[in-house]
């Protein structure tokens, strides 16, 4: 085809040794010839990314096909209607009889105490040496205050217990975990982290049931245990996994704080996201952190 | 194949066609950037219908730009989707690029989104090749450009040997320099 082409491909894919990419441009500035061809090869990649791009557009509707195929609707006859609405009453109240019984011996029934020790714990965490604990000051203590209080035992509580969102509850708590998470949540009550852990490790129902409320759960115990980059892998999956979740984003960061003195680019990177955009819940709390860590060098 | 770590993904987009495609879907679909890009433009009040080929056109551009190394591992990858997603809603919406330059993960792409972005004309002229070219040599420049080796090119397009995989591709590019010197107009392209 012609002599430069080798090296034009070499170059273009970053193959050539700095030595040679110095000699490769020196030609390429004086040789109309090789400029010619180099523009060429430059157009005929253009030309396969065009390609690339259609192609990757087709790759994505047939993902989409799959993810949500396409449902025939089938006429029922009508009188299949009478016995679908017979089965549908006896099924709610059979649900509802053991949604009663259940709610006798249920956390939920009881008063939801916020746990003023884990204050203590915060105390004790912001006051640790600045290799594990980097943040020193008022401002800085109460960011990561805040932090551990959002995950406490209450925060847990109101969010999957609140009697008044109970119609919501069904959609990510199954009735046959509330003896699961009455456990944890005791445990929980009493800081017992270990035991939250090795719990889960051994009764995988909620994990197989609510991976989401799982996640939470050991998460949560990993902060709490100060593992915080165990912490912040599962935050960062809640967060993310299905649409962005700004609790659990606040929870990712807070947790990677705790990492902050081994890697500090993650941690920025997150905080600038959250503090840009406005419409973040944690937009302001994100500013106050970002103020908090001016402290420290960055 | 299991994608734990942003490098993993980054390293199978750059493994040929079908890990690639993979690694796409892993993170279009499983990890929901397709849904978290949506939230995201539904919340600056752009159309359904704008957001879906917004979103679509990111994981494109966010493809080529991991495979030809321009993404420079300045953040997460999903931090990078966002940012082309933000950069293509706003490129779109003319009036608001000037408030976006204001952001911080602008940075991010701007360099490269300025050079790559084709204009009208050249994408016309582009589209034109395409329309002309061989099935054949559309494969055959899809998969160099995806970084395919000549074996898993013969394997993958069903040539005897190498040998016959290395005419093929000789073939091509003459083929497509003959339409340029015949077409000369693309010289003044940008």
């Amino acid at each position: 085809m012609n002599t430069f082409q080798e090296d034009i491909d070499k170059f273009l894919k970053g193959k050539l040794s700095s030595d040679e990419q110095a000699k490769f441009m020196a030609e390429l500035l004086s040789n109309p010839d090789l400029e010619l061809e180099f523009k060429k090869t430059m157009l005929e990649q253009d030309v396969a990314e065009q390609l690339i791009a259609s192609r990757l557009k087709d790759e994505i509707k047939s993902w989409e096909k799959s993810e949500n195929p396409v449902s025939k609707k089938k006429s029922v006859p009508y009188k299949y209607i009478w016995i679908l609405t017979f089965v549908l009453l006896i099924t709610l109240l059979l649900f509802y009889r053991i949604k009663s019984r259940l709610n006798k011996n249920d956390i939920r029934n009881q008063p939801i105490v916020v746990n003023k020790d884990s204050i203590v714990k915060v105390d004790e965490f912001a006051n640790k040496d600045t290799v594990s604990n980097p943040y020193s000051g008022d401002d800085a203590k109460n960011i990561v205050k805040d932090g551990l209080l959002e995950m406490n035992y209450a925060a847990l509580a109101n969010k999957y217990y609140d009697k008044s969102s109970l119609d919501h509850q069904f959609r990510s708590v199954s009735i046959e975990t509330i003896p699961q998470l009455n456990t944890l949540l005791e445990a929980h009550r009493r800081e017992n982290y270990q035991e939250i852990l090795t719990f889960l490790e051994q009764d995988t129902l909620l994990k197989a049931s609510n991976y989401e409320l799982y996640n939470q759960f050991v998460s949560d115990a990993y902060f709490n245990l100060g593992l915080f980059d165990l912490a912040a892998k599962g935050f960062k999956e809640l967060a993310y996994s299905e649409g962005l979740d700004f609790d659990y984003e606040w929870s990712y960061l807070i947790s990677m704080v705790g990492m902050y003195a081994e890697n500090k680019t993650p941690v920025n990177t997150l905080i600038q996201k959250i503090k840009t955009d406005e419409k973040h819940l944690y937009h302001k709390k994100a500013i106050e952190l970002w103020l908090a860590l001016g402290e420290l060098d960055r | 194949m299991m994608f734990d770590t942003d490098e993993q993904i980054i390293q199978a987009i750059k493994s040929g066609e079908n890990q690639r495609n993979l690694a796409l879907k892993h993170i279009f679909i499983t990890l929901s950037y397709k849904e978290i890009g949506i939230n995201f433009l539904y919340n600056k009040n752009c159309k359904p219908e704008d957001a879906e080929e917004i979103v679509v056109d990111a994981l494109i551009a966010f493809d080529k730009n991991i495979r030809n190394d321009i993404f420079r591992n300045q953040s997460s990858l999903l931090t990078y989707f966002l940012a082309i997603v933000k950069f293509l809603f706003f490129r779109r919406s003319n009036n608001q690029l000037k408030s976006y330059e204001n952001i911080v993960d602008y940075d991010l792409i701007q360099e490269s989104f300025e050079k790559q972005l084709f204009n009208e004309n050249k994408l016309a002229f582009i589209n034109n090749i395409i329309q002309k070219m061989e099935n054949k040599c559309k494969n055959i420049f899809v998969l160099l450009q995806l970084d395919t080796s000549y074996e898993d090119i013969k394997d993958e397009l069903g040539y005897k040997n190498i040998n016959m995989v290395k005419k093929a591709v000789y073939r091509c590019r003459q083929a497509f320099r003959l339409y340029l010197d015949q077409n000369d107009e693309w010289q003044n392209l940008k």
